[in-house]
């Protein structure tokens, strides 16, 4: 990313620090306030998220085939998966818990994963339309990220409170680790992408 | 049921870290976020100049999206529907105090405003 738009703040050598907003030159390379490095732009921005991506995407495979939970009922044992919960939900009636299930591990990750997908293709191909969309987008996924957790908490709530001796046991399985691992990957590629980055695009136009 | 004893159970079920990093997001770093947030709200209230009012900035912003309290409670109400079918839960102390310490976390939080409080820590440095 060489090109930055006229009359920005990174043309003239400007940086805003990313902790504490501080506008400061670049080449004295740590902020005045709070003393962290300087970058006009986070560095290998584009890359780092892609990797992250490219990591939760490969993670969402185990996180959803494998059982997130396995309950043992006199003797029988069953594995559910995510998605297997929600349908047994569906099942107890109890809709508005299987919609927050259902949005939070499946409908979020994924659409998240796509989101962020879509802005660093745009940021890549240089794309000038709907910056503003593509911003607001991005705060969207920033915020939306760490709700995905509510499955892995409810899975260790009930590992803990279902042990009614012989009767009935719920142990954690291998998903939850690896749905645990995916929110924070992802929160992680949220946190490295630079949302100025879709701005810069507009430097041809304006320059 | 307690809330490290969640934790405790993982380990044991052989999820180490699984149960290090359940016990942070909903234990450890809020906790440490609080912490920050006196550090930095005291001495800026009466504009005074402490040596950890920097890196303790730096650390409460690097912390707080790790921070994940009320995403905890959600899942333990979700979790609560769920068995309630099968068996009849009595919600201890301890679940109302984690209530009452979200709502007040969740404010606390977003009523601080990362650019007046390093604005702040930058007028009251000596």
């Amino acid at each position: 990313m060489t090109a930055f738009p006229a009359r920005s703040a990174a043309v003239e050598g400007l940086a805003c620090c990313h902790v504490c907003y501080k506008l400061a030159p670049e080449a004295i390379h740590s902020c005045p306030r709070c003393g962290s490095a300087l970058h006009l732009r986070a560095p290998d921005s584009l890359q780092r998220t892609l990797a992250l991506l490219i990591t939760a995407s490969i993670l969402y495979i185990p996180a959803n085939l494998l059982p997130i939970m396995t309950t043992e009922q006199l003797g029988r044992s069953i594995d559910s998966t995510i998605l297997g919960g929600v349908i047994l939900l569906i099942d107890m009636g109890s809709y508005p818990v299987a919609a927050v299930i259902f949005i939070a591990s499946v409908l979020i990750p994924i659409g998240k994963l796509f989101m962020m997908f879509w802005l660093c293709w745009g940021v890549h191909q240089n794309h000038m339309t709907s910056q503003r969309q593509r911003t607001s987008l991005y705060r969207i996924t920033e915020f939306i990220g760490r709700w995905s957790m509510v499955d892995v908490f409810v899975v260790t709530v009930l590992v803990v409170l279902i042990q009614l001796g012989g009767v009935i046991r719920i142990d954690s399985g291998p998903a939850a680790i690896a749905f645990g691992a995916l929110v924070i990957v992802t929160m992680l590629a949220a946190e490295s992408f630079d949302p100025r980055l879709i701005w810069d695009a507009r430097g041809d136009r304006d320059g | 049921m307690t809330l490290p004893r969640t934790a405790v159970k993982l380990y044991e079920d052989g999820y180490t870290a699984l149960a290090v990093l359940v016990l942070s997001v909903i234990a450890v770093v809020p906790a440490l976020v609080l912490c920050s947030i006196f550090a930095l709200a005291v001495p800026l209230r009466q504009s005074q100049w402490r040596p950890w009012l920097v890196p303790s900035g730096r650390f409460l912003f690097a912390l707080s999206p790790w921070a994940m309290a009320e995403v905890f409670i959600i899942g333990v109400i979700v979790s609560l529907v769920k068995i309630g079918s099968m068996a009849h839960v009595i919600l201890g102390a301890s679940f109302w105090s984690y209530v009452g310490f979200v709502i007040c976390f969740t404010a606390a939080l977003s009523s601080l405003d990362r650019l007046s409080v390093w604005r702040e820590i930058e007028r009251s440095s000596p």
